[in-house]
């Protein structure tokens, strides 16, 4: 079938071959059935092909390059069939929403979710000491002090426990496993919800959704509470730039206030000061609407607040830029931020100030100290390690590199850099803190959503450049060839270190297990801070090393145990594959370590599982 | 009472007013800029939250500030 349409006052002819198509968008006739149903086969033949890939997958082969190493390849078959049935899809006259929903979930469970699938407990040892934290509060009804100072921000941990309480005492092993798809989903839900009213059209969201998943390297969506603030900002900002979203009243039209013709420029602070007091246009909608649309998303700050230390000021800078800019309706919701931020941290985490002031004060203005510890002091390991390692940084820099695209292609469609300057704000960061090294991290992660309206923005552009361009389907063919290396690489990425951040369903046990039968008050250390740590019972057993330069017994053991005196020391697999692939260590090295420490007559071997074992501090009479 | 309580009181002496304000010049008399009585009320709704946050900044500064200079 041909179409003709008026281009330009030409009228010209659309020669391809297009099946035809009712009003609803819908492919009539033979090419019907097929046609509707080929994405949704595509996602059901990836789900099959999930059944052999966690049958055939591997662990115990698994080396530096991490889970990709030893992936079944039926497990790249299933990502490829994913991948295909979300851009069929895509490509239909009218896509439908809710396929492209399903098969979005598909891909992530193809990609994001393998881990979850192939290993037998959730990965990432931080994951199992929130477990613990929850734990402690759930078998204590108190938050426990002196312990930890992520206490100091309890919303995660004590909603978590009263969850596990409120089901009769649920474990939340299986939870912990499949929080990094589920949560990774609901960013996917809000990040449409975000690009949606930035970009407008249908398909231009999709794109930026799985730009987003593909780029989502960070592994921020584990158990944690920066996850669950991720949430509650994408919620925020979803409802101020959907619902809430206005303009100003003049002929700017919400940019920057510019002077009037004629008239000297003010400086940047008159002028900030002049952008905070114009008033915004109310944006159409009943009072109960903009009430209840106020209530969540001031309850979903004061959620971040109680949350997580640094998401709030990632969050409040691209609030404050909205706000600015006179973008939405309600801008006192900056205030409350604000207010409840600063009320929590002096009054709330009184603990933490009083203790672990310079963890905040440290790193102000130590850029260059934060960039080495989040960069540099990184990239370190054997071939895999830094192969993956290398990869991160490149495909940060290439989600950059197309966001600057894509703000370019903006700036010359709208007049305006605020996208942009949503993705930079989170920069700001660096300048005050380093966050144990993991600032580019957290960078890169507040930013994504913005970097993937930006990417989507240039991948449209360049969608329409090169429509209708010989060979005939480029845009297609790039779009599924992009979709397909992204993924891969994602996968490649985001298990690149599950040679020790993997943990076996079996290590956890023998952890509980050590830790069950000791005495209140006792002290239980770890060769390394890898495997399952603080497990349980996080507020009654000292499980974390006080002295200086101790915080891995493994670095100087001897010394080490001297100073710390912990009564048990653990070792487990993930601390030999860390020393392993990490470190450089021959294998062997956590057994060789253990013979040594033994020799020194000051430890014993009280228990060996072969893999597994623990050391007891001698008792001198 | 303590300094901590006093803050606690004060932030939800915040809460509570910037709540009855929203609600007031949202839902409630949304032509408050233009009738005298709502305006006169909205005006001292905001003289409040001012002192309010004030007395609350004090506070603050009053629990954190010491430990900030010995330092």
């Amino acid at each position: 079938m041909t179409s003709t349409s008026v281009r330009g006052g030409r009228r010209t002819v659309d020669l391809r071959e297009r099946p035809a198509e009712d009003r609803t968008g819908r492919a009539t006739g033979r090419a019907r059935w097929p046609a509707a149903a080929l994405p949704i086969l595509l996602g059901l033949a990836a789900l099959a092909c999930l059944v052999p890939a966690v049958r055939d997958t591997r662990l115990d082969l698994i080396g530096g390059l991490g889970l990709a190493g030893v992936l079944s390849p039926w497990a790249w078959v299933a990502l490829t069939c994913a991948v295909l049935g979300a851009v069929t899809e895509f490509g239909r006259a009218r896509p439908r929403s809710v396929v492209l929903v399903a098969l979005t979930g598909v891909v992530i469970l193809c990609s994001t979710g393998l881990p979850s699938l192939v290993e037998s407990a959730a990965r990432i040892p931080a994951a199992w000491t929130h477990l613990g934290f929850v734990e402690a509060i759930a078998t204590t009804g108190r938050l426990p002090v002196g312990v930890d100072s992520r206490f100091a921000w309890p919303a995660f941990f004590a909603q978590w426990a009263w969850i596990s309480d409120a089901a009769g005492g649920l474990t939340l092993d299986g939870v912990l496993r499949w929080t990094p798809p589920v949560v990774v989903a609901v960013w996917a839900l809000s990040v449409h919800a975000i690009a949606r009213p930035l970009l407008g059209g249908t398909r231009a969201p999709w794109v930026a959704v799985w730009l987003f998943l593909g780029t989502n390297w960070i592994e921020q969506d584990y158990f944690s509470p920066q996850a669950t603030a991720m949430v509650l900002g994408l919620a925020a900002l979803a409802c101020v730039l959907g619902p809430l979203a206005t303009g100003r009243g003049d002929p700017a039209g919400g940019r920057w206030p510019l002077p009037a013709p004629g008239s000297p420029p003010l400086p940047v602070s008159r002028r900030i000061v002049a952008a905070a007091l114009m008033p915004v246009r109310r944006p159409e909608g009943a009072a109960a609407q903009f009430l209840l649309l106020w209530l969540v998303v001031a309850l979903c700050l004061a959620g971040v607040v109680l949350s997580h230390p640094l998401t709030p000021f990632a969050l409040g800078a691209q609030l404050l830029l909205l706000a600015l800019a006179g973008r939405f309706w309600g801008r006192w919701l900056v205030l409350v931020l604000v207010v409840v931020e600063l009320t929590w941290f002096v009054l709330g985490a009184q603990e933490f100030w009083q203790a672990r002031l310079y963890l905040v004060t440290g790193d102000v203005g130590d850029v260059g100290g934060s960039l080495m510890s989040a960069l540099v002091d990184r990239l370190v390991g054997d071939p895999g390690q830094l192969a993956a390692k290398v990869g991160r940084v490149l495909l940060a820099a290439a989600t950059w590199g197309l966001a600057l695209v894509g703000a370019w292609v903006r700036w010359r469609r709208t007049g305006t850099w605020l996208v942009a300057a949503l993705a930079a704000a989170p920069l700001g960061l660096v300048l005050v803190q380093s966050y144990g090294g993991e600032v580019l991290l957290r960078v890169q992660l507040y930013a994504l959503p913005f970097l993937a309206v930006l990417g989507a923005e240039a991948v449209r552009a360049a969608g329409r450049r090169w429509r209708g361009t010989p060979p005939g389907r480029v845009v297609e063919v790039g779009l599924v060839l992009g979709m397909l290396l992204l993924f891969g690489l994602l996968v490649v990425l985001r298990g690149g270190n599950d040679a020790y951040v993997g943990v076996q369903a079996r290590d956890v046990a023998f952890s509980r297990s050590v830790l069950a039968g000791v005495p209140p008050g006792s002290k239980v250390l770890r060769l390394t801070n890898e495997g399952p740590i603080r497990v349980t019972r996080a507020g009654d057993v000292v499980q974390a090393t006080s002295t200086p330069g101790c915080s891995r017994i493994a670095d100087d053991p001897l010394g080490c145990l001297a100073k710390e005196r912990p009564d048990l020391v653990l070792v487990q697999p993930a601390m030999e594959a860390e020393g392993r692939f990490l470190d450089g260590f021959a294998p062997g090295w956590s057994r060789a370590m253990v013979e040594r420490i033994v020799a020194g007559g000051t430890y014993r071997v009280v228990r060996d599982e072969g893999t597994s074992l623990v050391l007891a501090r001698v008792e001198r009479r | 009472m303590s300094v901590v309580g006093v803050g606690w009181g004060l932030f939800a002496a915040f809460v509570v007013l910037l709540g009855l304000r929203v609600v007031v010049t949202e839902a409630v008399r949304p032509t408050y800029r233009v009738e005298a009585g709502p305006r006169r009320v909205v005006r001292t709704m905001d003289v409040a939250l001012v002192v309010v946050l004030v007395a609350l900044a004090a506070a603050l500064l009053a629990v954190i500030g010491p430990p900030l200079l010995a330092r």
